[in-house]
């Protein structure tokens, strides 16, 4: 069977087919676009960017993500967790916000520096 | 106060511009940039997503995480800026005035200005759009200030209109903060976002998109209770009969972006229709010896990386402008456009025969075309003689495409004193 994708690792966009049985991949301009339906065809990852709370003097938020792609099917899950996190600053870009934070490696890290 | 180059606009092309002026030579005493907001950064502080710097950097950073990157090298050099300060005016002899809590009124006197004040949205204003006045009507980057910044959630079910880039964003993050995105219409039969936005922040989620459909009535008194939805023929008029009540209580608008260019305008810099910000040359230029413009204020471009790469150019031309390396744009040669190609920037030349490759060793040319073609060549012209001539597949109109000019193509442009792009079928 064929299967039709498109790659979402960069503005490229290329569209990629896939044969299935024979797991012959077309269309990719790049190796990591078939990385990227290989993954797609047996346990699709997505990067989790949100926000959570953070007392600080200037903002009412801090922008966070997860250190690797996680699995499409826990990003609710992993959203639901997120909504209950809160920081005091000061938080530095790339800190771990919780390490391990959805059970499977996957930390989360802020996304900004915020000092007070 | 006197500086050798004020940058009106602390986002990316603005940290950009600033970045460059002091790596080639300005001290940064010497530079000012002057931001809106509280902070640097423009728009990238409320893009929490992902999918910036993959071209620049070669690795996928946030918004944040890719602002934080010029910031940090803005502190680094100690080049000054001044933030929540407004420009009231830039006058002809680059006068420009501004007030801030920090500084009160103040007048700088520049000797070249850098316009990087960004884009902003179309409204609904723009659209015509038949029904009451109520609350709950939004454009796609309000919502994401709301959602990201500020910490709302500007509704619970919500109807997008137009399928941009922001849009596409939105629609994932308002599902994964709880919202229920009932759909996206688009006037078009296609998107204007990207494909992988459409995979990745639509198809994940189920999230459905109508094309050829757009909201000919908004319903509600206080606050919006529901929209209704047409069909569109090939000329976007809606279809009699086709028009669907969809129950929601947000109509989020994602439809295009305008260069802000008031202060342009007001400066008398000359405008080009098809592009909405400045006639620029090859250093990007305005048609006010000294003044340059880059990013979304000069033409709306797809992705940031772009705007890095342009405004680090503009930069070093300003290094280049304070050092009489430039000569002043008197005689222009226009550069032409053929049916296939809706704008260029830059739309003019204004060669130093004996110093073309002074400041800039080769020359980014920006266009975009006004259809999708499956093969196209794009060629460049001067006085019938071929200089350039590439053929690229897959070009779409809603895309931003470049090609380089060299110092030889240059001498024979400057030489003959003309030069035209074209786009064709191959």
């Amino acid at each position: 069977m064929e299967k039709q994708f498109i790659c979402i690792i960069c503005p490229r966009s290329c569209p990629i087919t896939v044969d299935t049985e024979t797991m012959v991949i077309k269309g990719n301009k790049c190796m990591r676009g078939r990385q990227y339906v290989n993954s797609e065809l047996t346990e699709p990852r997505r990067t989790l960017t949100s926000t959570i709370r953070i007392e600080s003097e200037k903002v009412m938020l801090l922008p966070v993500k997860t250190d690797r792609p996680i699995k499409k099917e826990d990003l609710f899950a992993a959203m639901k967790k997120i909504s209950k996190i809160s920081v005091k600053a000061p938080i530095k870009i790339g800190e771990i916000i919780v390490s391990d934070f959805i059970e499977d490696g996957t930390n989360l890290i802020s996304t900004k520096t915020i000092l007070k | 106060m006197h500086k050798s180059v004020v940058i009106i606009g602390g986002g990316p092309a603005g940290l950009a511009a600033a970045i460059g002026a002091y790596e080639s030579g300005v001290e940064a005493n010497d530079i000012l940039i002057i931001e809106r907001e509280k902070e640097l950064g423009g728009v990238l502080n409320q893009c929490v997503h992902t999918g910036f710097g993959l071209t620049y950097f070669g690795e996928e950073l946030s918004g944040g995480e890719y602002a934080s990157r010029f910031i940090e090298k803005i502190e680094e050099y100690a080049i000054p800026y001044v933030t929540e300060a407004t420009v009231l005016s830039v006058s002809k002899s680059k006068v420009i005035k501004f007030v801030s809590p920090q500084l009160g009124y103040t007048k700088v006197k520049a000797d070249a200005v850098v316009l990087a004040m960004g884009c902003r949205e179309r409204s609904r204003g723009t659209l015509n759009i038949a029904g009451t006045r109520p609350s709950g009507i939004f454009s796609a980057g309000s919502a994401q200030r709301f959602v990201n910044i500020e910490g709302y959630l500007p509704g619970k079910r919500i109807v997008i209109l137009g399928s941009g880039d922001i849009g596409l964003i939105m629609a994932r993050r308002l599902t994964l903060e709880g919202a229920k995105v009932l759909r996206v219409c688009e006037m078009k039969s296609h998107v204007s976002g990207s494909a992988r936005n459409v995979e990745q922040c639509l198809n994940d989620f189920d999230i459905p998109l109508y094309l050829n459909s757009t909201v000919t009535k908004i319903v509600g008194e206080e606050r919006v209770t529901g929209v209704v939805v047409s069909k569109v023929d090939e000329n976007f008029k809606p279809i009699r009969g086709t028009g669907e009540l969809v129950r929601c209580d947000t109509l989020v608008l994602s439809i295009g972006l305008i260069p802000e260019n008031e202060l342009t305008t007001e400066a008398g810099i000359k405008l080009d229709k098809k592009t909405n910000g400045a006639v620029v040359d090859q250093y990007f230029q305005t048609s006010l010896s000294g003044v340059f413009a880059c990013g979304n204020v000069l033409h709306v471009h797809d992705i940031v990386d772009y705007v890095t790469a342009e405004s680090i150019n503009v930069g070093k031309a300003c290094a280049g402008y304070v050092k009489g390396l430039i000569k002043p744009n008197k005689t222009k040669i226009p550069f032409e456009i053929s049916d296939g190609v809706k704008y260029v920037v830059p739309q003019t030349f204004n060669f130093d025969p004996k110093k073309i490759d002074i400041i800039l060793k080769r020359f980014v040319v920006y266009f975009r075309v006004s259809r999708d073609y499956e093969k196209a060549k794009i060629t460049i012209t001067s006085n019938g003689e071929e200089l350039l001539s590439v053929i690229k597949n897959n070009i779409h109109s809603s895309q931003m495409h470049s090609v380089i000019l060299t110092k030889k193509m240059a001498q024979v442009i400057e030489k003959n004193k003309n030069a035209k792009i074209s786009v064709t079928e191959a």
